[in-house]
């Protein structure tokens, strides 16, 4: 472990590895929480078209895709807006369009489609220390709005019609949020690359909400999570010999996979007690009294059988019925 | 055209000639309406008769295309001040997947706020109290999303209340809740009028709301077909109602007067 660390390639790739563990939930948060799991993916398809740019060029990739990829998530936000991104097709067209555009651009340059895998699934040995100064001074630019604005943007993406009644600038908002997800997305492009730097972007947002409840909490313990896995991914990806976006992926997901049981028992945990609301029209209509027929079983509160609140006594719920206790016998209720 | 007498200080909400139309047709024509401070109003019609198109254009949320609105005497266009406005939209269109009730109900306080400031003691005493009015206190680390319709209900008020607004608009704040939470935003409603506010109230039929409301504004077909104060039996109110299928609760509406 020291070894790596007194690589200066190595260090330069653990930290890019931990801006993007940091960024890519943060902003992932929202995306999740407006339901556009997928545009991660697609920005990232956006940004190829910049890195293809740049190859032919002879620009630094970086800068270059940063700022094509910024003006796609741009106008794909506006168009949503404006109601013209006729469902998906229009996002597809241009998501697609930067893929096959990136690729061309890529032969054209005499580099070929397989100098863009570096780009596409991370490569540790590619972080420059140029690039590593851009990436430090756009994680700070992405992280303050992400955190420091994080209840307007939470307001904005739960539900736009009541944060324009509080006079926030909804659409401002909104651009706001892809293009800081632009930025993200390209920032991870030599860390976890960007084929898979959606999956950051989503799968420890998921397993979050699966561990803590609540927005804020969610999103502090899904920035946790990515910087877990990213580094880890980062520094396995080392001794495995492989590109570390696959790693940083896999280890997200076996994370998730491992929140599945564990939130299921932290819920139950957690499970309010429930409680059965009177019926609108309890009061006219009187409700006919049906027994329970032979019952040996003898409900309480330590018999194992679940029981909600009925008004002022317990229904213990039982094979579909609910049996409410009455004299010397159960009542269906 | 001074179509709006701006004398009238008392004046929370004027909407005169409204006319929106959505897609190329008009579905409101030509709308006259009038909130005075301390107001109870209920906005009432079938479906499709205009009552949530009309509640969003007051709001500047859907633009309209000819006539006036003006919100605290300032022209719609022009209107900043929204900590004085409330809106408790339709539950259906909240899109809340994990929240918090707290942070549900801290949302509402984003008027109240300075960019990159956390919140404020005097925020989060808003935040308990808006809670507490709406009874949600033990359960404010609970999530939104498995709540009971009733209670997600509550938490939109409270989120609504929490701003302190002046003037509180509600959309269909009856729909899908049950008795129990009926009849406390009801209470809750009447001490919010009592305190002052004025109220402007989406319904389908006044249930058990008649003995708040002072006046009901019919639509129909996106015009107005009555405005007045509720009658006893009135005909007007079962010409309101007529497609809502809630068993009508006819309690207290003889003595539907309110006393304030």
């Amino acid at each position: 472990m020291t070894e790596l660390l007194t690589l200066p390639f190595m260090q330069r790739a653990l930290f890019a590895a931990l801006i993007t563990g940091l960024m890519a939930p943060a902003i992932g948060t929202y995306i999740v929480q407006r339901r556009l799991s997928l545009l991660g993916d697609g920005l990232g398809h956006v940004a190829i078209a910049g890195v293809g740019l740049a190859l032919i060029t002879g620009q630094a990739p970086l800068l270059l895709a940063v700022i094509v990829c910024v003006a796609g998530a741009l106008i794909v936000e506006i168009l949503r807006q404006q109601g013209k991104a006729s469902g998906d097709v229009g996002l597809a067209i241009l998501f697609y369009g930067g893929l096959a555009a990136g690729v061309l651009m890529s032969g054209i340059a005499g580099a070929g489609a397989a100098a863009l895998s570096g780009y596409l699934f991370g490569s540790l040995t590619t972080v420059s220390r140029t690039d590593l100064i851009l990436v430090g001074i756009l994680a700070v630019a992405v992280l303050v709005p992400t955190v420091g604005l994080s209840p307007q943007l939470f307001a904005v993406c739960s539900d736009e019609d009541f944060a324009r009644v509080q006079g926030q600038k909804v659409r401002l908002y909104n651009l706001l949020i892809v293009a800081l997800a632009a930025v993200t997305v390209t920032l991870a492009m030599r860390t976890v690359g960007l084929l898979l730097v959606s999956a950051l972007m989503v799968v420890p947002v998921a397993a979050a909400q699966n561990l803590v409840r609540g927005f804020y909490s969610a999103l502090g313990c899904a920035m946790a999570l990515g910087v877990a896995v990213s580094v880890g991914g980062a520094a396995g990806s080392y001794y495995a010999d492989s590109p570390p976006g696959a790693l940083i992926v896999v280890f997200a997901i076996a994370v998730f996979a491992l929140t599945l049981p564990l939130g299921a028992l932290l819920r139950r945990r957690r499970q309010p007690r429930l409680e059965l609301p009177e019926s609108i029209d309890e009061e006219t209509v009187a409700v006919p009294h049906v027994g329970a027929g032979a019952h040996p079983h003898q409900h309480g509160p330590g018999c194992g059988h679940p029981y909600v609140q009925h008004g002022d006594h317990p229904d213990f719920i039982h094979e579909g019925h609910r049996h409410a206790e009455h004299a010397d016998h159960y009542d269906e209720h | 055209m001074p179509v709006i007498d701006e004398s009238k200080s008392t004046e929370v909400l004027a909407a005169h000639d409204l006319t929106v139309e959505l897609g190329g047709l008009p579905v409101i024509r030509g709308i006259n309406l009038r909130i005075r401070h301390g107001e109870a109003v209920a906005l009432m019609g079938g479906n499709g008769s205009g009552k949530s198109t009309l509640v969003r254009s007051l709001l500047r949320l859907i633009p309209f295309q000819r006539g006036e609105v003006r919100l605290f005497g300032t022209p719609l266009a022009r209107f900043e001040d929204w900590p004085r406005v409330g809106y408790v939209p339709q539950r259906s269109a909240t899109v809340l997947r994990t929240a918090k009730v707290r942070e549900v109900v801290a949302s509402g306080r984003l008027a109240r706020r300075k960019l990159f400031v956390p919140l404020r003691g005097t925020d989060r005493i808003a935040i308990t109290t808006a809670l507490s009015a709406v009874e949600m206190t033990d359960r404010d680390s609970h999530d939104l999303a498995r709540l009971s319709g009733g209670q997600q209900q509550r938490v939109l008020i409270a989120r609504a209340l929490v701003g302190e607004p002046d003037l509180l608009v509600l959309d269909e704040p009856m729909a899908g809740v049950d008795l129990p939470s009926q009849r406390a935003l009801a209470q809750l409603l009447a001490d919010l009028v009592a305190a002052g506010k004025s109220v402007l109230v989406v319904l389908h039929g006044v249930g058990v709301l008649s003995g708040l409301v002072d006046r009901a504004v019919v639509l129909r077909e996106g015009r107005i077909v009555s405005d007045g104060p509720l009658e006893p039996s009135g005909e007007r109110h079962v010409a309101g109602r007529h497609e809502h299928d809630e068993p009508v609760l006819d309690r207290g509406w003889l003595g539907g007067t309110v006393d304030r």
